[in-house]
């Protein structure tokens, strides 16, 4: 088990978003975390490398609570990516790439671009390794900051609606870009809207409604069989909006 | 004839002066240079002392000092500022003169304009950079360093060269304490021959050259430095 979340709250002082979440994450897992907006899946995600910090509960990620663990070491080892990609502004392509290596795990810089231009192609955007952040598009983007975010050779990837701000047609390439990252065995947590992504790439399925998590199945089972009722009404919406 | 001797007046005062009024020009250059880029500098440190996230007391308390000191110089006059900081000097032993006097009160000047702006300059940075840059595990210092500063100050340029350009005619204040800049050494001229007017046209004219050049120089640092970015402000 890498990730063991456990009797999480959270309240930003105004109720609480998270009412008691509990989940494992084995190595190798691909879950995706689905669930309405403002149920708190974000929250829930950003307390996992403690962009937010947990109001109560326990996260052990390898073996460790990560309350004892150095901030920055925990972070260095989970890669997220964001709904708004976030690269560096101030750097190109492949410094967005190189920096995190460099200044938080002491590589060398030729080991750093060695690594980098390995994950640049892995997304296929290798050859836009000099270019000005600036001046890609938003799929192209997205390929980078997981290109960024692999390049730390993370032991668990968070995905936080990565194709939520990308216009249609480059949806299609990033999450192609996630499947084969999942293929080569990557621990993954996606939070997506992507109803049939998600039943193609993961392993499991965590609904959350509220800051409570109301099914934890197997992907097949959750789209087959759910269990709860909440579960039911969410997936006949899903089902009605995409005929 | 008035003009004429307008006119003549001015050239005689030129003429006879040059080498003051140029040394003059010069050290409203150095006065402004060294003001500015040490109120940068200075500016550096108190602007991230000012905008650290998730400040420990050692931090929240210089915070403080930082506030009180903002607060304090900009709102006195240079000129207020210049006279207590060379005659409380030489009180306490300090025997300096009057443009290391000078000097110290343009940098202790510009650092708090400065401070303000790469406050503003930090802020207008969008949070995602900085959530991105402590997520590959960055501290908070390396990512104020590496990721949120270079943008912070390229977003400010414009206004760090108009606080320089400001800084070249605020300093005609400094005169209180006998610096001699463009303004006091054009005075000093003219006086010679109580020709106020004329003396202080040349001045006027030499500001207005010197503010004009350094405007169209800082321009096109700016253009070359690159404009602000516009990012997409993140909604998760
Ligand atoms: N920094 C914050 N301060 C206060 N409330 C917050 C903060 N972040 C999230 N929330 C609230 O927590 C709830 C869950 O938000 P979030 O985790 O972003 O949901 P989701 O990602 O599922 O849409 C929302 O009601 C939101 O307004
Ligand atoms: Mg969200």
């Amino acid at each position: 088990m890498i990730l063991s979340i456990k009797n999480l709250k959270k309240d930003f002082g105004d109720g609480e978003v998270l009412k008691d979440i509990n989940f494992n994450v084995e190595k190798g897992e691909c879950i995706c975390v689905i669930g309405s907006s403002g149920s708190g899946k974000s929250t829930m995600l950003r307390c996992i490398n403690l962009l937010e910090t947990p109001t109560s509960g326990e996260i052990i990620f390898d073996n460790q609570n990560i309350k004892d663990m150095n901030v920055n070491v925990l972070r260095s080892k989970i890669g997220m990516v964001f709904q708004s990609f976030n690269l560096f502004n101030n750097m190109n392509v492949i410094k967005n790439c190189m920096v995190g290596q460099i200044k938080v795990l002491k590589r060398a810089k030729n080991e750093a671009r060695e690594i980098a231009l390995k994950e640049l192609e892995r997304v296929g955007m290798q050859d836009f390794k000099d270019k000005d952040v600036k001046s890609l598009s938003g799929g192209q983007k997205q390929r980078v900051a997981i290109a960024r975010a692999l390049s730390m050779n993370p032991e668990i990837m968070l995905f936080d609606e990565p194709t939520s701000a990308l216009d249609p047609e480059m949806v299609g390439e990033v999450l192609n870009v996630i499947k084969e990252v999942k293929d080569t065995g990557m621990t993954m947590v996606i939070v997506t809207h992507e109803m049939q992504f998600a039943r193609d790439v993961s392993t499991r399925i965590v609904f959350m409604n509220d800051g409570v998590i109301l099914e934890d199945s197997p992907t097949e089972e959750f789209f087959t069989n759910p269990k709860n009722e909440r579960t039911k009404e969410f997936l006949k919406r899903y089902i009605n909006s995409s005929n | 004839m008035l003009y004429a001797s307008y006119f003549g007046w001015i050239g005689r005062i030129v003429e006879e002066y040059s080498l003051q009024i140029l040394k003059g020009i010069g050290i409203t250059l150095l006065l402004s240079l060294v003001g500015t880029v040490v109120g940068f500098i200075i500016a550096c440190i108190f602007s991230y002392i000012k905008t650290k996230k998730d400040a420990g007391v050692i931090c929240r308390i210089l915070r403080v000092f930082v506030n009180a000191y903002v607060t304090v110089i900009r709102g006195t006059p240079m000129m207020v500022q210049a006279l207590i900081f060379y005659y409380s000097f030489k009180l306490m032993g300090i025997n300096w003169d009057p443009l290391t006097s000078g000097l110290f009160t343009v940098s202790i000047n510009t650092t708090a304009y400065l401070t303000e702006v790469l406050r503003g300059g930090i802020e207008s940075v969008d949070n995602g950079q900085y959530e991105a840059a402590r997520s590959v595990g960055m501290g908070s210092f390396q990512t104020m360093l590496f990721v949120i500063y270079p943008q912070a100050i390229k977003n400010s340029m414009a206004a760090i060269g108009n606080e320089f350009i400001v800084n070249i005619k605020d300093t005609s204040v400094l005169n209180v304490i006998g610096v001699i800049e463009v303004y006091n050494a054009c005075l000093m001229a003219g006086n010679k021959y109580f020709k106020v007017v004329e003396a202080m046209s040349i001045a006027a004219i030499i500001y207005l050259v010197l503010t004009l050049t350094s405007s169209y120089i800082l321009k096109a640092i700016e253009k070359r430095v690159g404009s602000p970015v516009k990012e997409i402000t993140s909604s998760n």
